[in-house]
C-alpha cells in the first residue's frame, strides 16, 4: 500500500492552485469578437487584437461582443414624400460595434441596439423623404432618380448619430423595398391595366395603319407600273403601225394603182372564207370578170 | 507497472499526433485560427498539421458556388414575395438568383455575421434602385439583362468595400414579371404587339405578291405588243416586197398582170362560194338560202 504522503499531498494542491490561476489569467480572444475586460464589473481595456490576452485571475471578467458586420432589418414603415405621396419603405442596416465600452454603457445588447437603431433610421427616413420628391426616388427619366443619394443622406446622420451615442459603426443604411401601401394597390393596378389597354390599343391601330398603308403603297405601285406598261405598249404599236405605213407607202409609191388593185384582191381574200354565199347580180364586175376577162385600165401592148 | 506507463505514454502520443492532423478535402481550405488569431496561410487540400487545443481549424469551400437569392421571402418569414415599382410606378415581382463564390476564407470568416444575408440584402438593394430608374418597358424587354449586370458589380463593390470576402460571379432573374393582378394586361399588349407585326407582314406579303404579279401582266403586255409590232411590220414588209416584185413584173406588161391577179383571185374563191345569179331584169326569183350542198 503505498502511504499519503504529506508533503507529496500539499505539493499538489500548490500545484492544482497555480495552474488554475495560470488559466484564469490567460483568455483567447477570437477574430470575430472584441472583449471588454472588466475589474470588479468596472470597464477597464478594451481588445479588439484577435489572440492570447492576460488578466488578473478572479478579479478581471471578460464581456465578449461580436466583431463582425451584423445585417438588421427595421421594420417596414410608411412615409410621406414631399409632394405628398405615401410610400412603403423598408431598409436594411449593416453595422458593427465600434466602440464595444460605450456600447456596454448604453445598450442591454443586441435587441436594445437594433430597437435604437430602428428608431433612428426611421426618424432620420421620415426627415429626409419628407423633403424630396417620388421622382428623386424612382423615375423613369434617366438620371433623374437618386435613391442611394437620398439614403447615403440618411445614412450619414443615423451613423453620426449611432457612433456618437452607442459605440455602433453603421457601414450601410439603404433601401431595400419601396412599394405603395397595402390600401393604394387597387388603384395603382387599376392605373396599371389602363395603362397597358391604352398601348394594346395603339398598338393594334399602328398595326392596322401600317397595314393600310402598304397595302395602299401596293396598289398605287402597281397601277404605275401597269399604266408605264401601258404607255409603252401603246407606243411600240405605234411604231409598229408607222413603220409598216412607211413600208405600204414606199412600196404604193412605185405603183399607185396596182397597190390598190393588190390590196383590195387581198381584202377579198381576207373577208371571203369558204362556205360564203355570194348572191350576185348578173351585172356584177365579178361576173363580168369572169365572162369578159379582166377589166383593161391600160391597152395591152401589142 | 512500468509496462502500463509505457502503454499509456505511447497511447497519450498517439492521441496527440491524431490531433495534429488535419485533413482538407479536394474543395476545401482550412483557416487556422492560432489562439482565435488567423494564421495567413491557410491549408490546402490534403494533409496539415496543427498544434492541439491551441489551433482551431475551420473549413470552407472554395470551390462551392453558392446561390442566394435577391427579392424572395426571407425564408422562414412566411411573406409572399414582394413587388419592386419601376420607374414608372409599375409594380413587378422580381427575384433575382445571385452567385458567389469564397474568394478569401479568412475574410469571409470574420467580415461578417450572415455573408449570405448580406449579400441578398445589398442584392435587394440594387434592385430597387435599379428597377427604379428604368421604365416597365425597357425592365421587361431590353434591359432585362443590362440591368442583372449592374446588380452584380453593385453587390460586388458593395462586397469589397464591407470585406466579406466573396467573388459575386453572375446574377440571373428567377422571376421578373408584372404583378399576378395585371399580368393578363401585360399579356395583352404582348398579343397585341404580335398582332400588329402579323397585320403588317400580311399587307407586307400582299404587297409582293400584288408587285410580282403586276411586273409579270406589265411584262406580258410590252412583250405581246412587241411581237404584234415586228408582226405588223414584218407583214408589212413582206407584202411591200411582194408588191415591189409584182411592180417590177408589171413593167413588162401592166395589163396581163392584173388580169392574171383578177383571175387567180377569183380563181381561189368562187369555188368556195355558194353562188347565186340574180338577174335584175327578170321577175322574182324564189331562192332557197338556208340549205346545204345546193347546186352550183
Amino acid at each position: 500500500m503505498i502511504k499519503p504522503n504529506p508533503t507529496l499531498l500539499a505539493r499538489l494542491a500548490v500545484g492544482a492552485a497555480l495552474a488554475l490561476a495560470a488559466s484564469r489569467a490567460l483568455y483567447v480572444v477570437d477574430a470575430t469578437e472584441q472583449v471588454v475586460r472588466t475589474r470588479l464589473g468596472r470597464p477597464v481595456e478594451i481588445v479588439t487584437e484577435a489572440g492570447l490576452h492576460t488578466r488578473m485571475p478572479f478579479v478581471d471578467g471578460v464581456v465578449r461582443l461580436d466583431k463582425r458586420l451584423q445585417s438588421f432589418d427595421p421594420p417596414a414603415a410608411e412615409f410621406l414624400t414631399q409632394d405628398k405621396k405615401n410610400l412603403a419603405v423598408e431598409t436594411f442596416l449593416l453595422w458593427r460595434i465600434a466602440d464595444p465600452k460605450r456600447f456596454l454603457e448604453t445598450l442591454a445588447g443586441r435587441e436594445a441596439a437594433e430597437a435604437r437603431l430602428s428608431d433612428l433610421s426611421s426618424s432620420e427616413l421620415a426627415a429626409a423623404l419628407g423633403t424630396v420628391p417620388m421622382s428623386r426616388l424612382i423615375s423613369a427619366v434617366p438620371g433623374e432618380a437618386k435613391l442611394s443619394d437620398v439614403a447615403a443622406a440618411v445614412e450619414g446622420r443615423v451613423r453620426a448619430r449611432a457612433a456618437e451615442d452607442y459605440g455602433i459603426a453603421v457601414e450601410t443604411l439603404a433601401v431595400k423595398r419601396l412599394g405603395f401601401p397595402e390600401q393604394n394597390l387597387a388603384s395603382v393596378f387599376e392605373r396599371m391595366r389602363s395603362e397597358r389597354e391604352r398601348i394594346a390599343r395603339r398598338l393594334r391601330s399602328e398595326g392596322e395603319e401600317q397595314a393600310l398603308r402598304i397595302r395602299a403603297e401596293a396598289e398605287r405601285d402597281k397601277a404605275k407600273l401597269l399604266a408605264d406598261a401601258t404607255r409603252k405598249a401603246a407606243e411600240s404599236r405605234g411604231a409598229g403601225e408607222a413603220e409598216a405605213a412607211r413600208l405600204y407607202a414606199a412600196a404604193a409609191a412605185r405603183d399607185p394603182d396596182l397597190f390598190r388593185l393588190i390590196q383590195r384582191l387581198d381584202a377579198y381574200e381576207k373577208m371571203l372564207a369558204t362556205g360564203t354565199t355570194a348572191v350576185l347580180p348578173a351585172d356584177s364586175p365579178l361576173l363580168k370578170v369572169l365572162v369578159d376577162g379582166p377589166p383593161l385600165t391600160r391597152e395591152p401592148r401589142k | 507497472m512500468k509496462r502500463f506507463a509505457l502503454v499509456f505514454a505511447a497511447a497519450a502520443g498517439a492521441a496527440v499526433l491524431l490531433a495534429s492532423i488535419v485533413v482538407v478535402g479536394p474543395q476545401e481550405r482550412a483557416v487556422v485560427f492560432r489562439f482565435g488569431s488567423p494564421l495567413k496561410r491557410t491549408l490546402g487540400p490534403g494533409l496539415g498539421t496543427r498544434i492541439p487545443l491551441v489551433d482551431r481549424v475551420v473549413r470552407v469551400e472554395v470551390t462551392r458556388t453558392f446561390t442566394v437569392s435577391a427579392g424572395s421571402a426571407d425564408a422562414g418569414s412566411g411573406a409572399r414575395a414582394a413587388s419592386f415599382l419601376t420607374g414608372d410606378t409599375n409594380l413587378l415581382v422580381a427575384e433575382c438568383a445571385l452567385q458567389y463564390r469564397i474568394a478569401d476564407p479568412v475574410r469571409f470568416l470574420v467580415g461578417a455575421a450572415d455573408v449570405s444575408k448580406t449579400l441578398k440584402r445589398e442584392g435587394e438593394g440594387a434592385l430597387t434602385e435599379e428597377l427604379g430608374a428604368s421604365p416597365v418597358d425597357d425592365v421587361l424587354s431590353v434591359g432585362r439583362t443590362a440591368l442583372l449586370e449592374r446588380v452584380r458589380s453593385r453587390v460586388q463593390r458593395e462586397a469589397d468595400g464591407r470585406g466579406l470576402g466573396v467573388v459575386v460571379i453572375s446574377a440571373a432573374w428567377r422571376s421578373l414579371d408584372p404583378a399576378p393582378p395585371v399580368i393578363d394586361a401585360f399579356q395583352a399588349v404582348q398579343n397585341a404587339a404580335a398582332d400588329r407585326e402579323r397585320l403588317q407582314n400580311d399587307a407586307r406579303a400582299y404587297s409582293d405578291e400584288l408587285a410580282s404579279k403586276a411586273r409579270g401582266e406589265a411584262q406580258a403586255l410590252i412583250e405581246g405588243t412587241e411581237a404584234a409590232r415586228v408582226q405588223r411590220v414584218e407583214a408589212a414588209r413582206g407584202d411591200a416586197n411582194r408588191f415591189a416584185a409584182l411592180a417590177r413584173e408589171a413593167g413588162a406588161d401592166p395589163a396581163l398582170l392584173r388580169s392574171r391577179l383578177w383571175l387567180e383571185t377569183a380563181g381561189r374563191l368562187v369555188p368556195k362560194f355558194t353562188t347565186y345569179v340574180i338577174d335584175g331584169r327578170g321577175g322574182g326569183t324564189k331562192l332557197r338560202l338556208v340549205k346545204e350542198s345546193a347546186a352550183k
